[in-house]
């Protein structure tokens, strides 16, 4: 199903084939994970956010008139959801993202001493992007991803693409100068 | 570190996004997914189950409250033309007790109710929408019997003497006086 256009899955989707709408899980469950991660900072959390966001969409699969994309559509219900958890509060850390899996985590340097130091260098880093508001965080993250494009970003947060762009360059130069004044 | 620090920060940064923004969800797939949707189906049912009953039942108590009640046949706004005049006596005679007793306990359609007074145009209006209700009637009463004030004969009042003897200044003796 792979060659398959979203259009054609959601198309299929529609008319109760099974098979269409757990490629449509399968395609874009990465996307819409990451999407919830960033807002909840936790993963559990955001798998649950994830699970619920293709219920979701399964039920309001006839509500997708295709004015945007698939990917962006689903994100969108994945924001509005974390969103809804951030508020009520039932995400468990909201301070700091979860650390990723061992397997997940890159391998920064060979020598160890250099490894400490590089990975005293992230922690830092982390730190200040943690530091950074909300809506500056969110923006950096999802543009960060790569899942969507600034345009996909400006629908789902309900701003204008220019802000988008304006978010995330502010964004890296708060936390550029703040590492700059840390480091003197 | 390089020479230049804006391209180390600019590449930290990358790195650590990078490192932030990945991985994938471990639990999420199409298979749970699917199988969460059917186990949201089977628990949302009962729900709308429950809510369809409460439902019904709030129409049936609105639609119940909402049907035009006539007042009864005792009430204060209908004429009531008992067979026999109704008299007023301070304390009802045993017979007319047991007689509204007996009324009470006859039968629910015509509970009470003379073939005289159903024959009435004031009862026969009201008749269909409340058959089979039980109805509340006036037994007649008996004539009272007349007051009567009986004399009262009280006993004289006999009030006995009391002598007091009289005050003398000369039976005060020194020492009271003194006091």
């Amino acid at each position: 199903m792979e060659r398959v256009t979203d259009e054609e899955l959601v198309r299929l989707a529609r008319n109760g084939d099974p098979a269409a709408f757990d490629e449509i899980v399968e395609r874009h469950k990465g996307a819409v994970f990451r999407a919830a991660l960033f807002a909840l900072r936790n993963r559990e959390d955001a798998e649950d956010v994830t699970q619920e966001t293709f219920i979701t969409a399964y039920r309001k699969l006839d509500s997708f008139r295709g004015e945007s994309r698939l990917r962006t559509w689903l994100s969108r219900i994945a924001w509005n959801r974390s969103m809804d958890h951030r508020r009520r509060g039932r995400f468990r850390s909201f301070l700091h993202l979860d650390e990723p899996d061992a397997a997940e985590l890159p391998s920064l340097e060979a020598d160890p001493e250099r490894a400490t130091l590089a990975a005293s260098a992230h922690a830092r880093v982390r730190q200040e992007i943690d530091r950074l508001p909300e809506n500056l965080r969110d923006t950096l993250l999802l543009a960060s991803a790569g899942d969507l494009d600034y345009a996909s970003i400006a629908d789902m947060l309900g701003v204008r693409e220019g802000t988008v762009k304006s978010r995330v360059f502010e964004a890296r130069a708060m936390v550029r100068l703040a590492l700059q004044e840390a480091a003197r | 570190m390089n020479a230049d620090p804006k391209d180390d920060l600019d590449r930290a940064i990358d790195h650590t996004l990078a490192s932030m923004v990945g991985g994938e969800p471990h639990r999420v797939s199409a298979a749970s997914v699917r199988r969460a949707m059917g186990e949201s189906r089977r628990s949302s049912l009962p729900v709308w189950l429950a809510a369809a009953a409460v439902l019904i039942v709030a129409l049936g108590v609105a639609l119940k409250s909402r049907a035009p009640v006539a007042p009864g046949p005792t009430s204060a706004g209908r004429s009531i033309v008992p067979t026999s005049p109704v008299e007023a006596r301070a304390t009802p005679s045993a017979d007319s007790i047991s007689a509204a007793a007996v009324a009470i306990a006859s039968s629910p359609g015509t509970a009470g109710v003379s073939p005289a007074r159903k024959g009435r145009s004031t009862y026969t209006t009201t008749e269909a929408p409340y058959e089979g209700l039980p109805r509340l009637t006036t037994a007649s009463i008996g004539l009272p019997d007349p007051l009567s004030t009986e004399r009262l004969e009280a006993d004289p009042i006999q009030i006995s003497r009391i002598e007091i003897a009289p005050l003398a200044i000369s039976s005060l003796s020194p020492e009271q006086e003194h006091k």
